[in-house]
């Protein structure tokens, strides 16, 4: 996987896109820092390995109590 | 800087409360002298975004009244505090500092501000903070940003910007900021005051404004430790309005507020929190060194510990903090972009193009460092680590983009919800606040109110008000 920071204004135009948040060739431009260091945080933890660890994201089927 | 003296606006909650208790201080003279402070300073510090002065003179005349049939509340009784303005006031604007809700009229109380209420507490209004509670100071918002009462060039921290500066400079004996990443400790630290997050579901977050709901606390910030555990008493317990809120039972914290440390088992992360990295302020480490030689002094044992996964937790918080915060804002984020100021705008959109993957790798590495932080608090009984990696910036200059890079000493405890609080520790150089941060397990509020409390007691930097 590529580092974020290598990611065209064009690709990154097409993830605003399809997110609707319509924004403008501009404001993409003008995003791309900010972009770079929270998709660079993304990219962090993508490389962690957890090894035989089941490191899961929980989900409890009890019900809440009334 | 001064010193504490008799002005009324410096009583700490346990001074004044112990005051009006025998008779000795009404809470209408207390809450004018308050108002006056704040007719002095705000003009310079920007703390409050809303006063609601009449209201607080009708409420302390209450309160007057209640003490004079002898109907005493308890230790918030009387009290002025504030509340950082994303505490929903039923009746009363609650902006989240944005233009985005600058019309924003609750129906209801928040639960924190309903029981601070019924506790008999004096609200005199409503503080600055950083827009929705992200990002630093941004004058594309429509509120001037709070400064720091040790030195108005520099800011606060935030995002309970005007929660700091309120009580650092005697505007307020107490406020309630919120935290997600860092912002009840942080501009604690950097205001010279005691600031505390809770554990996960110990506060309702019911009616306080949604930045990310997995890692928002509610807490109290102060000029003291026992004045934390006062306001805490009033707020902490179940609320069944809140479905990650805690049924366990809430202990009497005021028997935390014991000089005594020895025995405590510390453990110091020393990898992350203390060893050389360009993002934190050497001044600052051997500051909180000399502090925890101090500990050690009065009977504390230190030890070093491991945390790897504190390499990433940083990570983790943030992008599960803008994932999470685009869900909330989303509708009002497309519809009406324009009203959020910049800074805010910019990460919340990048909230909405983080993918389903990256939020459930992050909190798969939160699962990771709870199952961590569980296993080495076996063999210690608190974490100690400086607040903040460096003092108050200055505005001239500042970056906002700097509090999300780096490393943070606050956001470990927000993505694993145990409690932590911040306590003023000494000074920089340059006459600049710096905080030290006892971090507990779940629920163990009273283990760090009770060291907090012993070093406070021993350093004695409460004596120290700011020169505003």
């Amino acid at each position: 996987m590529p580092h974020p920071s290598q990611m065209s204004i064009d690709e990154l135009q097409q993830i605003a896109d399809r997110a609707g948040l319509g924004m403008t060739r501009q404001e993409v431009e003008e995003l791309k820092p900010i972009y770079d260091l929270y998709a660079g945080y993304a990219y962090e933890l993508h490389s962690i390995d957890f090894g035989p660890t089941e490191m899961v994201v929980q989900f409890h089927p009890d019900w809440p109590e009334e | 800087m001064a010193t504490a003296d008799q002005r009324l606006y410096f009583l700490t909650i346990h001074q004044a409360g112990e005051l009006m208790r025998k008779g000795e201080l009404s809470p209408v003279e207390l809450t004018r002298a308050c108002l006056d402070r704040i007719a002095d300073t705000d003009d310079r510090l920007n703390s409050f975004i809303l006063l609601l002065a009449d209201d607080a003179l009708e409420q302390a005349r209450v309160a007057e009244s209640e003490m004079l049939r002898g109907e005493y509340r308890g230790p918030m009784h009387g009290i002025p505090f504030a509340l950082k303005d994303l505490y929903d006031t039923a009746g009363i604007r609650t902006t989240s500092g944005s233009r985005v809700d600058i019309e924003r009229v609750p129906t209801e109380d928040a639960t924190t501000t309903a029981r601070l209420k019924d506790a008999g507490g004096i609200l005199l209004g409503k503080l600055a903070m950083h827009e929705f509670a992200l990002g630093g100071p941004d004058w594309t918002t429509p509120f001037e940003p709070a400064r720091n009462p040790w030195n108005l060039a520099h800011i606060t921290g935030g995002s309970s910007s005007g929660s700091g500066s309120a009580v650092a400079s005697g505007q307020a004996l107490g406020a309630l900021g919120s935290c997600t990443g860092g912002s009840i400790r942080g501009p604690a630290s950097l205001c010279g005051i005691v600031g505390l997050k809770p554990t996960y579901g110990r506060v309702s977050r019911y009616g306080v404004v949604t930045l990310s709901w997995s890692q928002d606390h509610a807490g109290p910030m102060t000029w003291t430790v026992e004045d934390t555990a006062y306001m805490l008493q009033a707020i902490a317990g179940h609320d069944p309005k809140d479905p990650t809120s805690s049924k366990a039972p809430v202990p009497d914290y005021s028997r935390s507020l014991r000089e005594d440390i020895r025995g405590v088992r510390l453990g110091l992360p020393r990898h992350y929190f203390f060893d050389p990295d360009p993002s934190v302020s050497p001044e600052v480490v051997a500051t909180v060194e000399k502090a925890i030689a101090e500990l050690e002094s009065l009977g504390a044992t230190v030890q070093e510990v491991s945390l790897p996964s504190l390499d990433y937790v940083r990570a983790a918080n943030s992008v599960i903090m803008v994932s999470e915060a685009y869900a909330y804002h989303e509708p009002n984020l497309k519809s009406r972009p324009q009203e959020f100021g910049e800074i805010v705008r910019g990460r919340f959109r990048v909230g909405g193009m983080m993918s389903a993957a990256d939020y459930l790798q992050a909190q798969r590495v939160r699962t990771w460092a709870r199952r961590e932080f569980a296993e080495v608090m076996q063999n210690v009984d608190l974490l100690v680590t400086p607040t903040m990696t460096q003092p108050a910036p200055a505005f001239e200059g500042y970056d906002p983009s700097s509090t999300a890079r780096g490393r943070s000493f606050t956001a470990p405890f927000n993505a694993t919800g145990l409690p932590a609080i911040s306590v003023p520790c000494g000074f920089t150089e340059s006459g600049l606040p710096v905080g030290m941060q006892f971090a507990g397990k779940p629920f163990d509020e009273p283990g760090v109110i009770q060291a907090a409390y012993t070093y406070q007691q021993h350093a004695r930097w409460y004596d120290q008000r700011p020169p505003i």
